[in-house]
């Protein structure tokens, strides 16, 4: 039970990372990303193929970050003066561009190729020895503070919003029982709990820097942009200058994404990065709310609650071959997206009103 | 009077349509200049020359003294010249609030890397009270809570003028402000932009109500196909034949 709570939460944060880059290019700055996954890429092959080079992976993982923003700069200086229909089409055609790279003969013996690469440095992985107990306690300590904080933070917005309160407990119950979960993993000290302790730890870090960043006036010009970037333009604002940076920072954060996710698969190959995690990326924005990050971290464990659900053992008492229970999961998934879309565009924590406005 | 905007022989192409042809106009400081002509005279399309929303082919603009054809649009709204649209762009899904501080010039913490910092706060809430200033003004700040897509059209228009004033303008660009509006906030808009004048602004006004350019402006310029076709006080122009003509059709 326990580790497979552990797993949903490594998964759902991972791709909360992922989606949270996705929710500022797309949510707040109405950026047409559909390429989201490029950055991830650039994240994670950066991130190995330094720390097999023996760079510290705390060094390492940053700069992964730093090289995907710049893969940011890159498409957004020679895109953004495009529409955003056209943004959607490169962005598109980079992802598969960098997969393609990668995977090809010339770049084998750096990048592994279509082999991959098996073995490379985790965080916070101790094997073969064990942790000390106090190290093991200072880890538990910290998980409790990150849920705790989370915790608090649900609890003063249902506190503000009292229909809502119902929905607060509800998050509050599920932050306890993953805090149960994975201090008992964390006590049973393996690499997999020490990934999802610093995933969560960074998720949370990063979700209330972009929080303080969009409720500035920072994130007010942002969401003019995608409301309509002629008036930010009338009154004085770079329009271009914004979207390079949301676009640089969204792909930065979806490239510490990528370390995250390197580090969870524990084997890279080209074949881990197809589009479809793009579509993932998107499918998670869309059923939390595009434009609000507390609904993207929701979409990233109803996403992930739905597969995990859906890879148990009650699946096999189905009538269905595995080859069919696969191709239904993912088509289950555009069904509920279609079902979402038609009764609740805007996503589960969406504002309704917002969407019903007239431009 | 010194002239704080000169533009001269603006032209500008769209394939084989001359859109404006060897257009110019200026605007006095402290004035309210119209701009007028028939529908499709380019009037618009002008305005938008003058702002670099669209590159003049060519032609030369002057404000206060200094060159901006070469300037991209924000940069000429950072001089103090700032431009309503036709169609009053509301930004839906930010509030009435939010869409007047978007208008404030040189705001701390619109750079991402002031964004965190303490001063931030203590600047918003200054410019908050300088927002609902101007909403009172305009009557409207009791929807400064309200997002801004529930608008009316009227509203709307209001709205747009309020957040160019937020930006502490020497000139503002109005495309129709009285379009679509019902007369008695027609009224109340003139009220205003005669106000806001003796406060020390200026406004260039494209306007097709009548009744609005002749109890505005100082002066009327009108364009037709494209061209200045006359220029003067607005009783001479409303009389001038060659006006009725280009309204009227020969």
């Amino acid at each position: 039970m326990s580790n497979y709570i552990v797993f949903l939460t490594l998964s759902a944060a991972t791709y909360a990372i992922f989606g949270l880059g996705l929710n500022l290019q797309w949510g707040y700055t109405g950026l047409v990303n559909f390429g989201h996954v490029a950055f991830m890429t650039v994240g994670a092959y950066t991130t190995v193929l330094l720390s097999l080079q023996g760079v510290p992976l705390w060094i390492a993982a940053p700069i992964g970050g730093t090289l995907a923003a710049f893969l940011g700069l890159l498409i957004g200086l020679t895109t953004l003066r495009l529409r955003e229909d056209y943004l959607g089409i490169v962005t598109i055609g980079v992802s598969e561009l960098v997969r393609i790279t990668i995977q090809s003969d010339k770049f084998t013996p750096i990048t592994g190729g279509v082999g991959g690469i098996q073995r490379y440095e985790l965080p916070l992985n101790f094997a073969p020895a064990v942790p000390s107990y106090l190290t093991k306690l200072g880890f538990i300590g910290l998980f409790a503070a990150v849920m705790g904080l989370a915790s608090w933070r649900l609890w003063v917005w249902g506190r503000k919003n009292m229909n809502k309160m119902w929905q607060a407990a509800l998050g509050i119950v599920s932050f306890f029982i993953i805090y149960i979960c994975g201090a008992i993993s964390l006590y049973n000290y393996d690499d997999r709990a020490g990934l999802m302790l610093l995933t969560v730890t960074t998720l949370a870090i990063i979700y209330v820097g972009l929080e303080r960043l969009i409720n500035s006036p920072w994130g007010r010009v942002l969401k003019a942009i995608r409301e309509d970037e002629e008036v930010p333009k009338a009154l004085g604002k770079n329009v271009f200058w914004y979207k390079l940076q949301a676009l640089m920072l969204g792909g930065g954060i979806a490239g510490i994404a990528g370390a995250f996710y390197a580090w969870q698969i524990t084997s890279l190959y080209p074949s881990n990065f197809e589009p479809l995690l793009t579509f993932n990326a998107w499918t998670i924005v869309s059923l939390g709310g595009a434009g609000n990050n507390v609904g993207v971290i929701l979409g990233a464990v109803v996403f992930w609650a739905y597969d995990t659900v859906t890879r148990l053992d009650w699946i096999k008492s189905l009538p269905f071959s595995s080859d069919q229970v696969g191709a239904f999961r993912i088509m289950i998934i555009g069904l509920i997206l279609m079902v979402i879309m038609l009764w609740r565009p805007q996503g589960l924590l969406g504002n309704k009103d917002e969407l019903t406005l007239g431009k | 009077m010194t002239d704080l905007l000169r533009a001269e022989n603006l032209c500008k192409s769209f394939g084989s349509i001359k859109a404006v042809n060897q257009a110019s106009i200026t605007v006095p400081a402290g004035s309210i200049t119209g701009l007028i002509g028939p529908n499709g005279a380019g009037k618009t399309t002008f305005f938008n020359l003058l702002s670099n929303f669209i590159v003049p082919d060519q032609g030369q603009v002057m404000f206060n003294g200094q060159p901006i054809q070469q300037l991209p649009p924000h940069r000429i709204a950072r001089l103090g010249m700032v431009r309503t649209f036709q169609v009053a762009k509301a930004l839906s899904r930010l509030s009435v609030l939010e869409n007047m501080l978007l208008g404030a010039q040189d705001q701390i913490g619109e750079k991402m890397w002031q964004a965190w910092m303490p001063q931030v706060a203590k600047d918003q809430k200054q410019l908050k009270e300088k927002a609902m200033t101007i909403l009172t003004d305009i009557g409207m700040d009791h929807k400064a809570a309200d997002f801004a897509g529930g608008l009316s059209g009227g509203q709307r228009k209001l709205l747009e003028m309020g957040r160019a004033l937020m930006s502490d303008p020497k000139l503002i660009l109005l495309d129709e402000p009285a379009a679509g509006v019902n007369p008695r906030l027609i009224d109340d808009i003139c009220g205003h932009i005669q106000r806001w004048r003796k406060d020390g602004m200026s406004f260039l006004v494209i306007e097709h109500n009548m009744d609005v350019i002749m109890s505005l402006c100082d002066r009327v310029w009108v364009l037709a196909e494209g061209s200045n076709l006359v220029d003067g006080p607005p009783a001479k122009v409303q009389n001038d034949p060659q006006v009725l003509e280009a309204y009227l059709g020969s």
